[in-house]
């Protein structure tokens, strides 16, 4: 009995062994602007059996070139894919990544079309179309409200949730306009004439559903116009490709955002955001910090002995269940249905060129 | 290895069960898959392109409707829904989220193209709107006509996808034709297979089933026909195999019991022939004593007469008992069946010590039974009691008791030996049950049946088990009907009754017998009386004497060497029949003379005879008497 049990503790000492032995092959598909919180999130990580599978030139936003990057990530015995960046990218390659069994962390995908089985770090978009709604209600106090925003799953996803939300507070929504959505699309539009044919309706309130540049654009227009709007943005517009002039947000102060995550929210992301700006020379947004959470909470995982997509799902899913839940940037991340159920939305206000939260939050 | 026919029989209907489910389970699963897996490439196609359309369809008018406002004076308005970018027929905003895993790559990658591009169509379309509100006619046309490029190539892109969808159904249709024949193959090694399972079965079932029955059958006809010489064959270890066991088994029983019986009825023939045989000699001893003692009166030659008659009773109840003539049911004293009976087996109780009492009722009801039979019960019971005290040490007696009351006529056979244990009192009435060493087992039975044919019932009387009490066994009779009360004294109606009247003197009788000792005798009786004798040694000189001169009566021995008494008779009754009337026939065998004869029972004596009835039937005859 006793060499019966002693070998049978080799055998699975033998088995952790090698389980431990195997590194963890763990896909990046997201902007290659965000590739500096990768890293950062690997020397924290520290010397941890995980091998990066990547290529930063491919396009992961564009659907097609999404569900060839999905593709090719699964061929390399990705287990686990950090990405893509956006909501259509996201949705595209989840269906490759369920058909090929490679679990998903989509940093800042907020489409309602996401599958469950697919962990976001952000509420969806009808959680923030309707706290949106609520603060054109209980802030701006609009009455008439014109929707400008992306003809694309995140566009109508804040549309959808903002109408939602106005409509239950019996708020009039007088005009919608599509803007181009994301993707291969051979136009280009302007987004003055929708926006000046949005204003003669008389609305009191504009709401985005943009991304940066457009919203820049609608703030340069009015500007320009001189005219007095309150504007509120979905997260979109904050999301900042990593250059100074893009970082500059003047154009569209006095905007309203959303925001998931700012450098002030706590002391754990001011240390953040000193550390990355030492890094990189510049101050990281929340697509950088989403992206930090997302390689931290895999590296986490890999630590604790995931190597496969099933690990992985395990893990994740076991927050705040078989085991403690993990403090980021974003949230404390543990996940209902693969979404975040502590994630913290922020309406911040553009002062300065920066996006701030009111002390009054 | 054991296979009992029971599981055998499950067996066969669990394979036969198996079977089916393997066949039609097997059938949907392969069928099914496939119909599914079209089903699956070809609906989300189906949806895709019909979405598609829809979306192109109401772009392409909205398209129409501002390109025919721009062209129209007086710039109209707007429909509301074209200015505020109408969404009511986007269903839902992404076909690619919806059937991206449904499709190949390559397919949604061409779908997400299309899709992008339709959304890009349809925010052109709101742009050219909002220019033409502004009043900005020109930059409407010019918006449109980028609008109808980009169409262009959104209509390449459907009919690329179309391309790869029309690939992905050419795709699935080989698939479902490869399947089809796969299918096909399925059901044929499935029915063949079936149909092997079916012959296996059926040969199975013939050789566990049909032949065992076959060879049982032919067995019984064997049995039949009397070989018992070959065993039904014992191939297999089941119910069969048992039951061919079980009967092969009977077989050898009855077989010894057959031969046991033969040997038997061989002793008993041979007995019967014994006692046959001793009618003539006896015939001439009672004969001779007969005559002397009706000389001499009393003395010796009394004490010879009657044993010598008792010698012939016994011998003449043996005869019966052995060779019985068919059943004639008649009026019968139990008494003397009783005695009959006694007389034949007392000499073992007698050599045994063994004492038999008897209680025999007064004035019984005659019973209506065949004596022969009912003397056969008897026997069997007075047999198994002494066979019971043959080993007994001690007093032993045996109880033979008979009375009747209202309803029945009763006899009881009682010993005082080891009696019946308990375990064995149900079987004893059982064919071939037997607690003697080497007995048949039938007595009991026959007896039992013989009584009930009688009307009766022969039970086991209920008493101790065993351990010394005793057995008692008796039967009951209904009386026969009316008649007169026999006191069981009388001598068997054979020819009997008071001494004869009349006289035989100067009477001319023939006396025709092959045995010398019996002819002298009998004529030395008929010259005593007075008639003249004339001695006839065979059947041809009776015919002489009576052709040749004048005769009262012939005694006629039935059995003559050169011409029997029967053929004596037929010459006699063709030639002289007022002789053949007068003839009186002396027969050792107890079968159906008189009838064989076609004369009364009376004129047929049984040797050996009294000389006394001779003189009485003699006289009858003659004198009509």
């Amino acid at each position: 009995m006793g060499r019966a049990c002693r070998f049978a503790l080799l055998v699975l000492l033998a088995s952790a062994c090698r389980r431990d032995a195997a590194r963890a092959r763990v896909g990046i598909a997201i902007e290659p602007a965000w590739y500096a919180a990768v890293r950062l999130a690997q020397e924290d990580l520290g010397d941890i059996p995980m091998d990066i599978v990547a290529d930063s030139t491919r396009n992961v936003q564009v659907t097609a070139s999404a569900l060839e990057y999905a593709t090719w990530l699964a061929d390399n015995g990705a287990a686990v894919v950090i990405g893509h960046s956006g909501s259509r990218g996201s949705v595209a390659a989840s269906a490759v990544y369920a058909d090929r069994d490679v679990a998903q962390v989509a940093p800042l995908a907020t489409s309602r079309e996401l599958a469950p089985q697919v962990f976001s770090l952000v509420p969806d978009d009808s959680a923030e179309g309707a706290f949106i709604g609520a603060f054109v209600d209980t802030a701006l106090h609009g009455t008439r409200v014109a929707l400008l925003y992306h003809n694309d799953e995140y566009g109508l996803g804040i549309r959808d949730g903002v109408v939602s939300e106005l409509g239950r507070r019996k708020i009039a929504v007088v005009d919608e306009r599509f803007l181009v959505p994301q993707g291969e699309v051979n136009v280009s539009l302007h987004v003055e004439p929708l926006l000046e044919a949005a204003l003669r309706s008389g609305p009191d309130v504009l709401v985005l559903g943009a991304r940066v540049v457009e919203t820049r654009n609608v703030g340069a227009y009015l500007r320009r116009t001189g005219r007095r709007i309150p504007v509120v943005s979905g997260d979109g517009a904050y999301v900042l490709p990593n250059t100074l002039q893009a970082r500059d947000l003047s154009v569209m102060d006095g905007m309203h955002i959303v925001r998931f995550w700012g450098p002030d929210r706590d002391s754990i992301s001011a240390d953040f955001a000193r550390r990355f700006e030492a890094r990189t020379g510049y101050a990281p947004e929340q697509a950088e910090a989403a992206t930090y959470d997302a390689v931290m909470l895999v590296g986490r995982a890999v630590r604790e002995g995931a190597r496969t997509s099933g690990d992985f799902r395990r893990f994740l899913a076991g927050l705040g269940r078989e085991r403690p839940p993990v403090r980021g940037l974003l949230s404390t991340y543990e996940f209902e249905r693969g979404r975040p159920v502590r994630a913290l939305m922020e309406m911040g206000v553009v002062r300065g060129g920066q996006l701030t939260v009111p002390a009054s939050r | 290895m054991k296979i009992s026919l029971r599981l055998r029989l499950v067996a066969y209907g669990v394979l036969g069960g198996l079977y089916l489910v393997v066949f039609v389970a097997g059938t949907a699963f392969v069928a099914l898959p496939v119909l599914e897996d079209v089903d699956r490439a070809l609906a989300p196609l189906q949806h895709v392109f019909r979405e598609i359309e829809e979306r192109q369809r109401h772009v392409l008018s909205d398209i129409a409707a501002l390109d025919s406002l721009v062209d129209q004076p007086g710039a109209p308005a707007l429909h509301p829904a074209l200015s505020s970018g109408d969404r009511s027929h986007r269903a839902s905003p992404s076909l690619l989220a919806r059937y991206s895993r449904e499709l190949s790559v390559d397919a949604a990658r061409r779908l997400a193209v299309v899709e992008d591009a339709l959304a890009g169509i349809e925010s052109a379309v709101s742009e050219a709107a909002a220019i033409y509100e502004l009043g900005n006619i020109a930059g409407a046309r010019a918006a449109l006509a980028r609008i109808r490029d980009a169409e262009d190539e959104v209509q390449k892109g459907v009919t690329e996808a179309m391309v790869v969808a029309l690939n992905t159904g050419l795709a699935a249709r080989e698939r479902f034709q490869d399947s089809v024949q796969k299918l096909w193959v399925f059901a044929s090694v499935r029915l063949i297979g079936g149909l092997l399972l079916l012959v296996l079965i059926a040969v199975d079932a013939s050789r566990h089933f049909l032949r065992p029955i076959a060879a049982l059958e032919a067995g019984m006809r064997r049995i039949a026909d009397g070989d018992w010489s070959r065993p039904v064959a014992v191939p297999h270890q089941d119910e069969f195999g048992q039951l061919a066991r079980q009967f092969n088994a009977l077989t050898e029983t009855l077989e010894q019991r057959a031969g046991q019986h033969a040997q038997l009825a061989t002793a008993g023939e041979l007995l019967a022939g014994v006692a046959h045989e001793l009618n003539n000699p006896l015939q001439a001893i009672r004969g001779i004593a007969e005559l002397k003692s009706a000389e001499t009166g009393a003395g010796d030659w009394a004490t010879v007469l009657a044993e010598a008659r008792r010698a012939s009773k016994v011998a003449r109840e043996l005869e019966r008992f052995v060779r019985p003539a068919r059943r004639m049911v008649e009026r019968v004293a139990l008494n003397d069946v009783v005695r009959g009976a006694l007389g034949l087996i007392g000499f073992q109780y007698r050599a045994d010590g063994i004492v038999i009492e008897m209680d025999l009722g007064g004035r019984l009801p005659d019973v209506w039974a065949d004596p022969h039979e009912l003397v056969q019960v008897l026997v069997n019971l007075l047999g198994n009691a002494h066979a019971a005290l043959a080993r007994n040490t001690g007093p032993r007696t045996v109880l033979v008791r008979t009375w009747a009351d209202d309803s029945h006529v009763w006899c009881r056979i009682r010993d005082n030996g080891p009696g019946i244990p308990e375990d064995v009192r149900g079987r004893i009435f059982s064919p071939f049950f037997s607690t003697r060493e080497g007995g048949v087992g039938l007595g009991l039975t026959v007896s039992r049946n013989m009584v009930r044919t009688a009307g009766g019932e022969l039970v086991l009387d209920p008493g101790p088990s065993g351990g010394g009490g005793g057995a008692s066994l008796t039967f009951w009779l209904p009386p026969a009907p009316a008649e007169t009360v026999s006191g069981g004294n009388g001598a068997a109606p054979v020819a009997g009754g008071a001494r004869p009247q009349g006289s035989l003197r100067d009477r001319v009788i023939v006396v025709a017998d092959d045995e010398d000792a019996i002819r002298n005798v009998l004529e030395r009786f008929l010259r005593r009386e007075g008639s003249r004798v004339i001695a006839a040694p065979g059947g041809r000189e009776v015919l002489a004497i009576i052709r040749a001169e004048p005769v009262d009566a012939v005694v006629l021995d039935m059995r003559m060497p050169d011409l029997d008494g029967a053929r004596v008779y037929q010459a006699l009754q063709a030639e002289r029949a007022d002789v053949a009337s007068r003839t009186v026939f002396l027969s050792g065998d107890i079968t159906g003379v008189a009838e064989e004869l076609g004369v009364p029972d009376h004129r047929v004596l049984l040797k050996p005879i009294e000389l006394a009835d001779l003189k009485r039937v003699l006289l009858r005859l003659i004198d009509g008497a």
